[in-house]
């Protein structure tokens, strides 16, 4: 059976866009245009994936009180956003509102679509018993693929899919610098170099969160940023 | 010209006030002069009145009215003050001005033979004291020859022949010669010898000639001819007086007499009469006089036969001591505030007065008209001081119907003259305070306006500042006036300036947030057209579409980028890092990937130290830092052509750290200077938002699609982020024309040693 994905989205001719592209890769789509629908639906049966704008009409945060709603119900949900809005401020509340990744309209259909498959992989991935050989390990680093987590000196790290892409692309060549474009295309998304540098700092803190000592993730001043390895 | 010294010009205006006052004082003075006219007309016309039906005082005796004829051949004896010694010299007698000048040619006085050729003169004194009349006669004659007692007593040698009585007694004749330089011997001549030919004498004659003791005189020789000095009693003048002077040459052809003077040698007419003043008239003057007038009184011959002189004031004689002089200068009696008053009232014309004709007669316009029965005056310029005026009243006296004589009297204007002086003083000493009151105090208010108004027009300075960007504060004044309402609109214009640049500010912000949505659509629906089915030509078509709108795409995350900076510098942690360390990397880092451009560290004209030696640590976000200096990275980059010079210094001044990056390339337009560092502005002269072909210099291929967009963000951002560093940037263009420099100052902090691990 195929998964149902719901869109909320209150410029309907967007939200026919993106419903057709995904029916097109099999998905199937539900589209409500205002928060109160969706609620309603949702009620009824939970989506497999959910699609949020911020802003819903005249209802300017109706996006964030969704996605709250929604998490309350299904830890596990994935649920992504996908909006006009690009300041730090409004990634920032989406982020901690346990969105798993906050898109802006610049990207491309079949980035989002690789994205929204991505985030199905992670999903199944937990529910299976890990796989050696999608393990990559670099030192107290490992990162399972299928899963797309992260663990750190063997504790799990909360990453969004952006920012898994990111760690991965760094840690896969430890030492090697990555300027902010190689991030971005290996992170599938359309950034300007700022948010590159927020999305690392974030990186940073959560490691920070779980280590005092960490150090691993390095400025290249003027290149881009690298992994560093061992030192042992 | 300043708004101080306009109004300084504007102030001299006031100088109209003393102007106005010379007007006025002016005015006052013609008042005062036409009150002295008729003052002294007034009391000369009591006097002249009192003085009418006197013709015994104005004539005596009074026969002499009837005289007409002889009238003018009169002689005026002045009164002395003293008796004269009579010894043939003229000490003793008072002044020069009473002497008649008679010549043998060209005078109308009694010239007896009309004969020029001799070059003789007399001058004659006559005078008067007590009972006796004195006369002193100055003879020039080139050759004197004296009286010859052999040849003729009567008719020898130069002679005077003086004549008498004719009133009481019987006409006489004196003959008055000397043989020698002395007393001269005074004869009287016969009535019969009166005939004869002074030629032909006969010696009988002479001897019946008597001698006259009664009548003195010395008879001296001097340079120019010989004086003869006179005494006659005045028994013997009986009120009538003569003479003629016989004076006697030697020519070619023999020997010539000429005779001259105020009789007639052959004639047995009585002489003229004497005129001198009359004291019982002087006696009635003096009383009439006591107002400090001068009073003449001159007869219908125009003889002046009694004056009383009054009494003249001297302004001199008051400032003796200081306090009154200091006094007297507000009076108005200061020299100085006199000599300007004088010379304002001079102006003016007047008369100088005639002086008399001949000893004791007066002849004056106004003395004519009275004597036609016409009271007159006239203003005179006084002899003895220029600048004071006297002023003549002729008034006739009347006998009967007829004008028997004129009553002159004379005053001088220093009376009424010091009054208006006083005026005038004052006038001027009020309004030399008023002008310079009124002038400190317009200087002061003008001084007062001008720093109120340059107050305002720095403060206006003040509110933009170099770089275009308006500064919130602008103080508002609160005067309720003209300028304070200016200073409000100002501030109000001010505030609505600075809205809608903020306004402006935002628009990008907006802009982007609404451009957003519409060109998702456009961009999804275009990727769901990829997968219908397309002609070949549609396809095409929808690559370019795809093109365009991910260039519009471009655009808009350019835009945005500005907002995310100045959002993610507000929620930005600072911490201390090395500068140093951060620029040393990055350079090199920029040196690797600008292998087309001739990079070189360091090699700053007048750079103190090239290359950062040791940890220079500073407060704040490495990142941003990167970012700063990444934009201008790609500015030189995109400016400087292939193979040009790019160099970037550190420099370590006493507050800050200044970077400086300079690369070869086009200069900046001077007028741009202020700007440069706004957001949306770009220099560029070619980067159209459309034409992409634009990229000629490439520094990151993968960088390329972002060049295109060039929205002229790069430097706003780095301007943001060098401010958030408690520093500033600034763009100039090389002195020497091959480039542009932009320095960044990012402010020191007193940082505690760090632990180098």
């Amino acid at each position: 059976m195929s998964k149902f994905i719901a869109i909320v989205e209150d410029e309907e001719t967007i939200a026919a866009n993106y419903r057709d592209a995904l029916q097109r890769h099999g998905f199937r789509v539900g589209v409500f245009t205002n928060r109160l629908d969706a609620m309603a639906e949702f009620e009824k049966q939970l989506p497999d994936l959910a699609i949020i704008d911020v802003g819903l009409g005249e209802d300017v945060e109706g996006g964030f009180e969704l996605c709250r709603d929604l998490r309350s119900r299904s830890p596990e949900l994935p649920i992504v956003f996908l909006t006009a809005r690009d300041s730090e401020l409004d990634i920032i509340s989406g982020l901690r509102l346990g969105a798993d990744d906050y898109l802006t309209k610049d990207i491309s259909l079949v980035h989002m679509i690789a994205r929204i498959v991505a985030l199905f992989r992670r999903v199944e991935a937990l529910t299976r018993p890990v796989n050696e050989e999608q393990l990559i390990t670099c030192g107290e680093l490992s990162i399972n693929l299928e899963r797309m987590s992260i663990e750190w000196q063997g504790a799990v790290v909360d990453f969004t899919v952006t920012e898994f892409w990111i760690i991965h692309a760094l840690a896969r060549h430890p030492g090697h610098v990555k300027n902010r474009t190689q991030l971005m295309d290996a992170a599938n998304v359309v950034l300007d170099d700022n948010t590159i540098t927020s999305h690392v700092k974030r990186i940073r803190k959560k490691f920070l969160g779980l280590d005092a000592e960490f150090d691993r993730v390095e400025t290249a001043y003027g290149m881009g940023y690298r992994w560093r390895a061992d030192a042992s | 010209m300043k708004l101080k010294s306009q109004l300084l010009l504007v102030s001299l205006l006031m100088l109209l006030i003393p102007w106005a006052g010379c007007q006025f004082v002016k005015e006052v003075e013609g008042v005062l002069r036409l009150g002295q006219t008729q003052s002294l007309s007034a009391s000369a016309g009591a006097i002249a009145s009192a003085l009418s039906n006197k013709s015994s005082l104005i004539y005596s005796p009074e026969e002499r009215q009837q005289s007409d004829r002889s009238a003018l051949q009169s002689i005026y004896f002045s009164a002395l003050d003293a008796d004269i010694i009579v010894d043939g010299y003229d000490d003793g007698w008072p002044s020069i001005s009473s002497r008649i000048y008679l010549k043998a040619s060209g005078f109308d006085l009694n010239r007896v033979e009309s004969s020029d050729t001799e070059p003789s003169q007399v001058k004659l004194k006559a005078g008067l004291h007590g009972d006796d009349y004195y006369l002193f006669f100055s003879v020039t004659d080139n050759k004197v020859i004296y009286h010859n007692p052999t040849l003729t007593l009567q008719g020898n040698g130069d002679r005077f022949v003086v004549v008498l009585g004719g009133h009481r007694t019987p006409v006489r004749k004196y003959l008055i010669s000397s043989a020698a330089p002395g007393k001269v011997r005074v004869r009287i001549m016969d009535s019969n010898a009166t005939e004869i030919n002074t030629q032909v004498i006969n010696a009988q004659v002479i001897n019946t000639m008597a001698i006259e003791y009664g009548i003195q005189g010395v008879w001296q020789d001097t340079a120019e001819g010989f004086d003869l000095e006179i005494k006659i009693p005045r028994s013997l003048m009986d009120g009538r007086f003569g003479f003629y002077r016989a004076n006697e040459d030697e020519t070619v052809g023999g020997k010539v007499t000429l005779s001259y003077g105020n009789a007639l040698p052959a004639s047995e007419l009585p002489p003229p009469w004497v005129v001198q003043p009359n004291p019982q008239l002087y006696e009635l003057l003096k009383v009439f006089g006591r107002g400090g007038a001068s009073l003449t009184v001159i007869d219908g011959f125009y003889w002046r036969v009694a004056r009383f002189q009054g009494l003249e004031k001297k302004s001199e004689s008051l400032s003796s001591d200081k306090n009154v002089r200091a006094e007297a200068f507000f009076l108005g009696d200061f020299w100085l505030v006199q000599r300007l008053f004088r010379a304002i009232l001079s102006s003016r014309a007047v008369v100088v007065a005639e002086p008399e004709t001949r000893p004791g007669r007066l002849q004056r316009p106004e003395i004519v008209k009275a004597l036609g029965g016409e009271s007159a005056s006239q203003w005179y310029q006084a002899v003895s001081d220029h600048s004071k005026r006297v002023l003549a009243i002729a008034e006739p006296i009347y006998e009967g119907e007829a004008v028997i004589g004129v009553l002159l009297a004379e005053q001088s204007s220093e009376e009424f003259l010091s009054l208006a002086d006083n005026a005038f003083g004052r006038l001027l000493y009020v309004s030399f305070i008023v002008v310079t009151v009124i002038g400190l105090g317009l200087l002061a208010y003008a001084s007062l306006l001008s720093w109120r108004i340059r107050k305002l027009s720095e403060a206006a300075h003040a509110v933009i500042g170099e770089d275009g960007v308006l500064k919130a504060d602008f103080s508002v004044s609160t005067a309720k006036d003209e300028l304070g309402d200016l200073s409000r609109s100002y501030a109000r214009l001010v505030y609505r300036v600075k809205q809608s640049s903020d306004y402006l500010r935002s628009l990008a912000r907006t802009l982007s947030h609404e451009l957003r949505t519409p060109i998702a659509i456009v961009r999804s629906s275009l990727e769901n057209l990829d997968n219908e089915p397309l002609s070949e030509r549609g396809s095409e078509y929808t690559a370019r579409a795809k093109e365009g709108v991910e260039r519009l795409s471009y655009i808009l995350t350019a835009m945005s980028e500005a907002n995310n900076v100045e959002a993610s510098i507000e929620n930005s942690e600072r911490f201390e890092f090395d500068l140093a360390q951060l620029t040393t990397e990055l350079m090199q880092a920029y040196e690797s990937i600008h292998t087309e451009f001739n990079f070189s560290l360091g090699g700053m004209a007048g750079g103190s130290r090239e290359v950062p030696l040791g940890p220079k640590i500073i407060l704040g976000v490495p990142e941003l830092v990167v970012q700063l200096l990444d934009k201008l990275m790609d500015n030189a980059a995109s400016f400087c052509p292939p193979g040009g010079e790019i160099k970037f210094g550190f420099f370590e001044t006493q507050s800050a750290y200044r970077l400086v990056l300079s690369n070869q390339g086009p200069m900046l337009p001077t007028e741009m200077l202020g700007q440069l560092f706004d957001s949306m502005v770009s220099v560029r002269e070619k980067t159209l938002l459309n034409e992409p072909k634009n990229k000629k210099l490439g520094a990151t291929g993968d960088n390329a699609g972002k060049a295109q967009a060039h929205l002229g963000l790069g430097l706003y951002i780095a301007r943001l982020i060098a401010e958030f560093h408690g520093g500033s940037i600034r763009g100039v263009n090389l002195p020497d024309g091959s480039g542009v420099q932009f320095e960044v100052e990012l402010s020191k902090i007193v940082a505690p040693q760090l632990n180098p691990d």
